[in-house]
């Protein structure tokens, strides 16, 4: 019996359908069983959603009314929907949107640059901006969650796997420390350090100074970035305990830059702490003027 | 489970103000309350006794008693429900009376609202606390005294006459360390070897004392309770137990080298022993200098040894001692004035030390009591002193060094005393400090008697070169200029840490304060406790101090130490931090959090471990912790989770907003219960959790408690400097800012989040501070 899959793009990049592809060999094994029914990078999607889906991953935040539409539509024929990658898991970068007003954003775009020498917002036949960025989870039902920018291909293809052995997939309940190679933090660094400066190798990055959101973060992509010098930059969204990703950084760092923490803008903090997770995190839900429907 | 709840009205003084009525109705509907029973008089003797029947008959196993403060009858609950078979666990306490009645008198129902509240929220959090196991660990009866000068000497004799062993490490090779070479001591004049001698000769022959001359501490880890040292007893080229003490092999040696128990200013041989009343009364071949070991040339001191003591091929020995306590007394070194660059002190040899000047003097010392100026031998006839080298100097230390003043005095009386009485002597000081027993009257009889000059100085003063002798040129506090020629001049320089106190501090886990010197855990009432459990300090490794001071806390540090032997053995209530380990990411960021240095990885490292012994619950460990996997066993994220909600959730009527203050339970807590004591009034909206520490709060946590529907958030800590775990209540204080910061930014008000740090005791102003923050709050919200 082959399983009748679909995959979707809403506010996103397409780096998670081409961390599909990246899964490789494994992904023409997954094939043999798989039916893609509905994929606009392979698959006419223009005619109406297909019936009796089994899986659909759904990549990209919901931005538009357009997104919103199709989710609710996809959530319809779906017996099992997987929010894919950080956009559609936690509302990803397009989420830092949300520390901006989104009309003001729109007539700036279509006012102010360069291109858009008209001077008009569209009205008529496109899709209009929702207020908020968003989050699959806070328009429909979601059944289970790979997050990651973009997520690991090993773990896509895992759970896959996993859903076609009819299983239900786990993600990890740790966080990145659990996976890092790096030696460990056993004091306070007393100063931070910027992205572009060089660690020293085989140390933990926390302990050197760079922000790293690793233990706040959850696991599962085998620490790819800070094995190899880069610090975690949070694309996982929080790890199972977490109250709140970014605030949990925060409060680490409190005792490492007291003062500096102390300042932080808002468009440093939400980038800063939480570059994948604003809009679904508990900063975001401080901020006012911000009505999620 | 079961919950009982006690309900106290205190003889009425708390139901004068509460509804005990509808108090009783609504602890009754409490989930899981299945026994509510109120008195007038639950802290007396007999209904206590009956609290431990009705515990027992209705087989309740958690306890709220709503009544005073935990701090005043505490323990007689604890007594009681331990009876019937209860830990500490499994009670906890709901403050009605200092922090709600008697705090909220013209307000009884808002006072009623707030004590259902704070009832609410003492059901819920002993629902979510665990029983405490108890664990013995036992203590080995040894104690190990690092540094054997007179503080260390002393703690030994104290503890060995006791019965108890004491391993004695001196990393010299002759005990008695600075006080052994002081020729006399002040305000007596007394000998100093004299004093230290016999002490030296009873460390040395001690049965319950095992001497451990020239042996550095290289590792100390702590198992359970003890402590396994690893010592490392350094080669000395001579067989001891073959060694007389002759000296021949010291008069002999070709090899000059630099006494440094003459700071210098004397040669040794390259076979020595330190001062001639050394003990052990052995020799000791300097490696460094020796030919025979840096060349394979000379061999002289062999060839003379009649003993047949000398060995070359000697090597390092290492053994490890498990001791139950240990004794820091690692003394100090003199300040090093060569940094100074005014006082040109390495390039003038007329310019030297207290210590280098004493050593001249001394009768016994290398020069046999001579005393000449060192550049050209005359006899000299003006001696000037300068106070204050190294001390009271914001390049170095803004301490006062406490002993130079009276070593000064000391020096210039011995040195008209024993060599010229027409010597002229100046001392130039900021101001003489003499506040010791009898030491205003030496410091009378120097200007009285021995017609020793006192002249006062500003911060300006140098030493310049006048025709091959120095001059101190100095201006006074009036800013007038002055200049002293002088044949020598003396520097009374500082007390600095000794060398490898930091190494050692590191070891050990004991805090060392801003001079470098080790951290007393209390400067006032626990000055010869460490914050490390089992350690403890004597002498001038806690800071500059004379000898009877010294001798005076070496005392208690032995009373301490062998009071820490004979109670520690008994179990411990295991009511620390602990870790979940499914949970648990081993990112390591609770390790420098915690002020007890309780906490490392497993052997995989793939989760943190709590060391039993010397965690101290403080919950810095929760705060910072990510993940939630750790914090104190009762005090842990669930039960502080519980508590919040059993404050905040709904169905309490009352007019009242509520404010949640989380205070610390050292010496804010104390504070809010004397304003309850002494009924000073503040609004009833504030209620109050008690932590062991605000370092305990995480800004997850202050935002966590806001989105429960807290109107606002108080952390009451500590002032900064006061915090009873180190960082606990600067980080409160930073968590607030980064909260207020993070609202602030998102748009709302920051005044939500307010932090009050002071003194203990300071019941009056924490009820003003208490209505102002209160105010702050309840502005914001335009009430």
């Amino acid at each position: 019996m082959t399983v009748r899959i679909a995959t979707m793009g809403m506010a996103g990049c397409s780096g998670c359908h081409i961390a599909l592809l990246d899964t490789g060999v494994a992904l023409l094994d997954l094939l043999k069983d798989v039916e893609l029914v509905y994929s606009y990078p392979v698959v006419d999607t223009k005619n109406p959603i297909p019936p009796n889906i089994d899986v659909a991953l759904i990549e990209g935040s919901i931005r538009t009314d357009h997104d919103q539409e199709m989710a609710k539509a996809m959530r319809k024929q779906t017996k099992f929907v997987i929010a894919f990658g950080a956009c559609s898991a936690h509302g990803g970068v397009n989420g830092l949107a949300n520390t901006f007003n989104a009309q003001e954003g729109v007539e700036y775009v279509y006012h102010k640059t360069i291109l858009m020498a008209q001077k008009v917002v569209p009205h008529e036949n496109v899709p209009q901006v929702l207020p908020a960025d968003l989050r699959l989870s806070d328009v429909v039902k979601v059944d289970f969650v790979i997050p990651g920018c973009p997520p690991h291909p090993d773990e896509i293809a895992k759970v896959i796997t996993t859903l076609l052995a009819g299983e239900t997939p786990q993600l990890s309940k740790k966080s990145i420390c659990d996976e890092c190679p790096l030696e460990r933090l056993t004091e306070i660094p007393d100063q931070l350090r910027r992205t572009h400066e060089i660690p020293e190798p085989e140390k933990c990055l926390l302990s050197q100074g760079f922000l790293c959101m690793g233990p706040a973060t959850r696991a599962g992509c085998n620490a790819e970035c800070t094995r190899r010098g880069m610090p975690c930059t949070g694309c996982r969204g929080p790890s199972e305990t977490v109250w709140d990703q970014g605030v949990a950084m925060l409060d680490a760092l409190a005792a490492m830059e007291e003062d500096q923490v102390a300042n932080f803008k808002l468009p440093r903090l939400a980038s800063t702490f939480a570059r994948y997770t604003y809009a679904s995190s508990k900063l975001d839900n401080l901020r006012k003027g911000v009505q999620k429907p | 489970m079961k919950i009982g709840v006690l309900l106290c009205n205190c003889g009425d003084t708390i139901s004068d103000t509460l509804d005990y009525e509808a108090l009783t109705t609504f602890t009754e509907t409490l989930p899981k309350v299945k026994h509510v029973e109120t008195r007038s008089d639950w802290c007396q003797h007999e209904p206590l006794q009956a609290l431990t029947q009705t515990l027992t008959k209705k087989k309740l196993d958690r306890l709220v008693v709503a009544a005073c403060s935990p701090h005043l009858f505490g323990p007689r609950f604890y007594q009681a429900t331990e009876e019937a078979g209860m830990t500490r666990g499994q009670i906890t306490f709901a403050n009605i009376r200092e922090h709600c009645a008697w705090v909220h008198q013209d307000n009884p129902q808002g006072a009623t609202a707030k004590a259902k509240r704070l009832i609410r929220a003492s059901v819920f959090r002993v629902a979510a606390q665990s029983p405490v196991a108890t664990k013995t660990f036992p203590v080995t009866q040894e104690v190990a005294v690092l540094g054997a000068g007179v503080a260390g000497i002393q703690a030994a004799i104290d503890l060995a006459d006791r019965g108890i062993k004491v391993h004695l490490v001196e990393k010299e090779p002759t005990i008695g360390g600075h006080m052994a070479v002081l020729n006399k001591t002040y305000p007596t004049l007394d000998c100093s070897i004299c004093i230290l001698g016999p002490k030296m000769a009873e460390a040395a022959t001690h049965p319950n004392i095992e001497l451990y001359p020239y042996t550095e501490l290289t590792d100390a880890k702590h198992i359970g309770k003890d402590w396994v040292l690893t010592l490392n007893k350094k080669a000395t080229y001579v067989d001891w137990d073959k060694c007389t003490g002759c000296m021949q092999c010291t008069e002999k040696c070709p090899t000059r080298v630099d006494d440094a128990w003459s700071w210098n200013v004397a040669k040794r041989r390259a076979i020595y022993m330190p001062f001639s009343q050394s003990v052990p009364r052995k020799v000791t071949i300097d490696a460094e200098y020796c030919k025979k070991l840096t060349n394979d040339k000379c061999g002289v001191c062999e060839k003379v040894c009649s003993a047949e003591a000398i060995a070359y091929d000697m090597k390092d020995e290492t053994v490890n001692v498990q001791v139950g306590s240990v004794i820091l007394a690692t003394g100090f070194k003199e300040f090093d004035p060569s940094v100074v660059p005014e006082l040109h002190y390495a390039e003038n040899p007329d310019v030297m030390t207290q210590m280098q000047f004493i050593r001249m003097m001394d009768s016994v010392g290398p020069f046999g009591g001579k005393l000449e100026v060192p550049s050209d031998g005359r006899k000299p006839e003006k001696i000037v002193m300068i106070q204050c080298v190294g001390s009271r100097d914001e390049r170095y230390s803004w301490q006062c060094s406490a002993y130079c003043c009276m070593a000064a005095i000391k020096h210039a009386e011995l040195a008209k005393l024993e060599y010229d009485p027409n010597l002229d002597i100046t001392i130039v000081a900021r101001d003489i400090r003499a506040g010791g027993k009898g030491f205003d009257e030496f410091y009378e009889r120097a200007k009285e008697e021995y017609n020793i000059h006192f002249e006062y100085r500003g911060d300006e003063l140098k030493v310049v070169q006048n025709n091959g002798k120095p001059a101190v040129k100095y201006t006074d506090p009036y800013g007038k200029a002055h200049s002293l020629p002088a044949d020598i001049v003396v520097l009374s320089c500082a007390m600095t840490p000794s060398p490898g106190t930091e190494e050692l501090a590191k070891m050990l886990g004991v805090p060392l304060g801003e001079l470098g010197f080790f951290e007393a855990q209390d400067e006032k009432v626990a000055l010869a406790r460490t914050n490390i459990n089992g350690v403890f300090l004597a002498g001038t490794c806690h800071g500059p101090k004379d000898i009877p001071e010294s001798v005076e806390q070496a005392g208690a540090a032995a009373e301490e130490s062998s009071v820490w032997l004979s109670t520690q053995s008994v179990s411990k209530e295991l009511d620390v931090a602990v870790v979940n380990k499914d949970v648990c990411t081993a990112c390591g960021l609770c390790i420098p959090s915690c002020p007890s240095q309780a906490i490392s990885f497993n052997e995989s490292k793939d989760c943190v471990i709590v060391d039993e012994v010397r965690c101290q619950a403080c919950g810095e460990c929760m705060a910072t912790c990510p993940v939630d996997a750790i914090g104190p066993l009762n005090v842990n994220p669930v039960v502080l989770d519980a508590a919040i909600n059993g404050l905040l959730s709904n169905s309490v009527e009352g007019p009242e907003s509520v404010i949640v203050g989380f205070a610390c339970s050292e010496c804010m807590y104390r504070a809010i219960d004397e304003a309850g004591e002494e009924r000073l009034q503040y609004p009833a909206d504030l209620h109050l959790l008690e932590v062991p520490c605000t370092g305990s709060i995480s800004t997850p946590k202050i935002l966590k408690t806001l989105e429960a529907g807290a109107d606002g958030v108080i952390l009451f800590a500590c002032a900064s400097d006061l915090c009873h775990y180190g960082r606990g209540s600067r980080m409160a204080n930073s968590r607030a800012q980064v909260v207020r910061n993070v609202i602030r930014q998102s748009g709302g008000d920051p005044a939500a989040v307010q932090v009050v740090q002071m003194i203990g005791r300071e019941a009056k102003e924490f009820a003003a501070t208490a209505q102002k923050a209160v105010d702050a709050i309840k502005g914001r919200n335009g009430g």
